[in-house]
């Protein structure tokens, strides 16, 4: 028989937090495999090919930026870390190894699938090269093919550095976008000293597209980490 | 260096010590002394005693050749200086741990040795616990006596010494009858003192001897002869001589102790200005650093501390073994123009002392504190835990309670609007423990004097940071925020920074009723950003004003409301570690001033064009 549904696979060591995954994947209609050891788990990926990996950083047999790296090595599949508060770096490192978000522990189940589906869905995108042409979210509307953004039936005039921030947040959708990432792609640059460019800039676009910038719904912050274009 | 030396090993493996002089016999004494140490299997060492101010060339050289032989023999060989013999080798017998000392004692008369004693007593007396060995002398191999250096006195002496004489007795003869023969008498012996301490023992000797010729010739009669006619002048002229000769010793050596009591007093100067800079000193290098300057300069040497692991092999001068409790130093090298003598060796020995006692007590301190810190922590660790059972355990229990309720009781969560409001609360107190969580972890990082990780951030990404952790439970308030728009960009810690905020909406909530407004205003004030945080609730209570921002005060009986004093010390320790400042502020409700430097040179937020993508 050949079943088409999800097929994620959990790394945890924790098997209370295991079970609670395991649970919520299987409700939420994923297939389940699930590993308590960095090991297991490299060894279960190697095995079954699974379509997404839900992989805590915190293993006690390895480092997870490794188990990361290892998976990069033979597959473009989402991963997504789960961390702990006070630990954005190693959040940063995840990402930039390789892993597409994370969720930070005590998180809510809704939190946790809304993480999965976006990096299902991304993946998904990145292998039929599919971009969606337009996107929305609230009351913004982002047309990629014209350039032209619109919040609210009013369109809104933004720099060109603006728009690239803009389109690069749309194209990842829903996913955590690091400053460094940013700052890479829209300045072409890794200089630490440069890294104030992406603040500034995203205040002024916060002015321009969010109803109140200190209280943004559109782009939110992840502090310490990056932002994330939230869609609705 | 009695105070700093390793133990002295045990006495029958003590090291032997022959002392060596420049008579024709040395050569036999090495000889013995290498015999006695090689039955008793010891280490050996020939030690000469050179009086840089009377030894003559030719003594050293003799003195030389019988150390070489002693070398060739297997010995370590010393070369000491000092006035006094015995007293030289004794001391350095004693700091080297010797055992046993040979020497020499000539078989034929030295009326020196008899009148004051030989160097053999000397060291008898003096050595203390030291065995002597005393090799007799062979008869018939006289003990040379090599005249002392300098004793002789340049030919200038000689003149003034003459001159002096010379002119006592013109003064007696122009005199005449009026002063009568034992006055002439005290004039020359005023004479050779005045000689005696202007110059050296052989003018001083010779202005005795030149003054009883004078006297006899020029002054008793019969005149201009040195015939003698009266007996008892005879034995004015030995008295004469003899006291003369005393005089001039006297004086001598009053002046040699006089220069060496000053020398003396000027190493201990020295010493106390050495001990005042070390004190001055922190770190161990400088120590080092003083003490080789200082040392140096007193010693007229270049001075070098050497580490136990790395000796400088092939380096000039002496070296003199060190150990110091805590440091790595193995030996002091002084490279000086003479060896040292017994004097500069004391100094020496001194200044490592000092030295030793300032990098004992630089340790000292340095544990102290670590102690005292160690003590704080210890402190705050404890009270730490038992605030945080107590807060923990009210949330807990909470959500322990609605849990097993639904699990044990069906009918509770029967319908669906009780079962969601139950686990609302359980929602509810589990997101209270994680900003508990959240806020105490910071403070630990806090505690642990962890560095703060900073990057540029606009103040207003972490208000709205804070502000959305609490999603919809602001949502029947009203929430003023006001931040310029060109404002600094700060150098901040996100995260912890994000908690400040966190912590003081999270008072808000808890402390005021629901819809009460909340009030964020900054502004740039000179080099800082003065933020200012309020709430229209009532306000922190008179009790608690004063202490709001010591660890563990709550603002209410622990029992109604949940939460840790802990919040405010948190937040100000953060602003502090990112050298800021926070207090409480005037006002209705609570309110809360922050001041945060504004790094030089940052970013505005209006620099935007500067930084537009090519």
């Amino acid at each position: 028989m050949n079943d088409d549904r999800t097929l994620a696979l959990i790394v945890e060591d924790e098997a209370p937090m295991r079970r609670f995954l395991k649970a919520t994947l299987t409700n939420q209609e994923f297939r389940v495999i699930d590993a308590g050891t960095a090991k297991e788990g490299l060894s279960l990926f190697s095995s079954h090919r699974p379509d997404i990996v839900l992989l805590d950083l915190g293993l006690p047999d390895g480092d997870g930026l490794d188990v990361v790296a290892r998976i990069r090595e033979l597959s473009r599949l989402p991963i997504v870390v789960i961390s702990a508060r006070g630990r954005e770096a190693d959040k940063v490192n995840a990402l930039d190894a390789g892993a597409d978000d994370y969720v930070t522990k005590p998180f809510g189940t809704a939190e946790l699938m809304a993480r999965l589906r976006v990096a299902l869905r991304h993946a998904a995108q990145a292998r039929t090269g599919d971009l969606a042409p337009q996107v929305s979210v609230g009351t913004l509307t982002l047309d990629l093919e014209r350039r032209v953004v619109m919040v609210a039936d009013d369109e809104v005039h933004l720099t060109p550095t603006e728009y690239k921030i803009l389109a690069m947040l749309a194209r990842h959708l829903g996913k955590v976008v690091t400053h460094a990432q940013l700052l890479r792609e829209v300045w072409g640059s890794t200089r630490s000293d440069q890294a104030h460019y992406v603040r500034v800039h995203m205040a002024q676009l916060r002015r321009k597209i969010e109803v109140d910038p200190v209280r943004p719904r559109l782009i939110l912050t992840e502090p310490g980490v990056g932002y994330r274009l939230r869609e609705t | 260096m009695t105070a700093v030396l390793k133990p002295a090993p045990p006495r029958e493996k003590r090291v032997l010590l022959v002392c060596v002089g420049p008579s024709p016999f040395g050569e036999t004494l090495v000889r013995a002394a290498q015999r006695v140490a090689e039955e008793a299997g010891c280490p050996w060492i020939a030690a000469s005693v050179i009086d840089t101010v009377a030894t003559s060339e030719r003594a050293e050289r003799a003195c030389e050749d019988h150390l070489r032989l002693a070398e060739s023999l297997g010995a370590e060989v010393v070369r000491l200086s000092g006035e006094d013999v015995a007293r030289t080798i004794v001391g350095y017998a004693e700091q080297r741990g010797v055992g046993r000392i040979v020497v020499g004692k000539p078989t034929t008369f030295r009326l020196r040795s008899w009148l004051f004693g030989s160097v053999v007593d000397e060291l008898i007396r003096l050595g203390g616990e030291v065995e002597v060995l005393v090799v007799r002398g062979e008869p018939g191999k006289v003990a040379a006596h090599l005249p002392t250096r300098g004793a002789l006195g340049s030919w200038r002496a000689y003149l003034a010494a003459g001159a002096a004489i010379a002119a006592v007795t013109a003064i007696a003869m122009a005199a005449g009858r009026t002063i009568g023969l034992e006055d002439v008498v005290m004039l020359y012996l005023l004479a050779i003192m005045l000689v005696a301490l202007r110059t050296r023992r052989g003018p001083a000797f010779f202005a005795a001897a030149l003054s009883v010729g004078a006297f006899d010739f020029f002054l008793v009669p019969p005149l201009y002869t040195f015939a003698v006619k009266d007996v008892r002048h005879l034995l004015t002229f030995v008295v004469m001589f003899a006291v003369g000769l005393v005089i001039s010793s006297l004086t001598l050596r009053i002046r040699r102790h006089e220069a060496a009591a000053r020398e003396r007093e000027e190493r201990t100067r020295l010493l106390s200005e050495l001990n005042r800079e070390l004190g001055e000193v922190d770190d161990e290098p400088g120590l080092h650093d003083v003490f080789c300057r200082r040392v140096g300069a007193a010693l007229a040497a270049k001075v070098r501390l050497e580490e136990s692991r790395s000796p400088l092999v092939d380096s000039p001068g002496e070296m003199f073994p060190v150990a110091v409790a805590g440091s790595d130093l193995g030996a002091v090298r002084v490279d000086a123009h003479r060896p040292l003598d017994a004097e500069q060796r004391a100094f020496l020995d001194a200044a490592c002392q000092r030295l030793a006692g300032a990098i004992e007590r630089r340790h000292l301190t340095a544990e102290a504190q670590r102690a005292a810190l160690r003590v704080r922590s210890e402190q705050i660790r404890s009270a730490l835990l038992s605030s945080v059972s107590h807060d923990f355990r009210t949330p807990l229990a909470t959500i322990t309670g609605i849990a097993t309720s639904l699990r044990d009781q069906p009918a509770m969560g029967a319908d669906e609007p009780s079962r969601r409001e139950l686990l609302a609360t359980v929602c509810d107190e589990a997101e209270r423990l994680e900003k508990l969580l959240s806020s105490v972890l910071a403070m630990t990082r806090l505690e642990a004097g962890a560095e703060v990780h900073r990057e540029w951030v606009p103040l207003e990404e972490i208000v709205g940071a804070a502000l959305a952790r609490f999603e919809d439970k602001l949502e029947a308030r009203a929430i003023h925020v006001e931040i310029p728009e060109d404002l600094p960009l700060l150098q901040l810690d996100a995260p912890l920074m994000t908690q400040v905020f966190v912590n003081l909406i999270e008072n808000t909530l808890r402390y005021t009723p629901d819809g009460t407004a909340i009030h964020i205003a900054a502004h740039q004030e000179g080099a800082s950003i003065r933020v200012f945080y309020r709430d229209a609730g009532p306000g922190l209570p008179e009790e608690v004003r004063r202490r709001a921002f010591e660890k563990f005060v709550r603002g209410d009986a622990p029992s109604s409301h949940p939460g840790m004093g802990l919040g405010l010390a948190i937040c100000r320790g953060i602003v502090e570690a990112h050298g800021g400042t926070m207090v409480l502020s005037t006002g209705q409700g609570a309110a809360f001033e922050l001041r945060v430097p504004i790094p030089e040179g940052g970013p505005r937020l209006g620099d935007a064009e500067s930084m537009e993508v090519a």
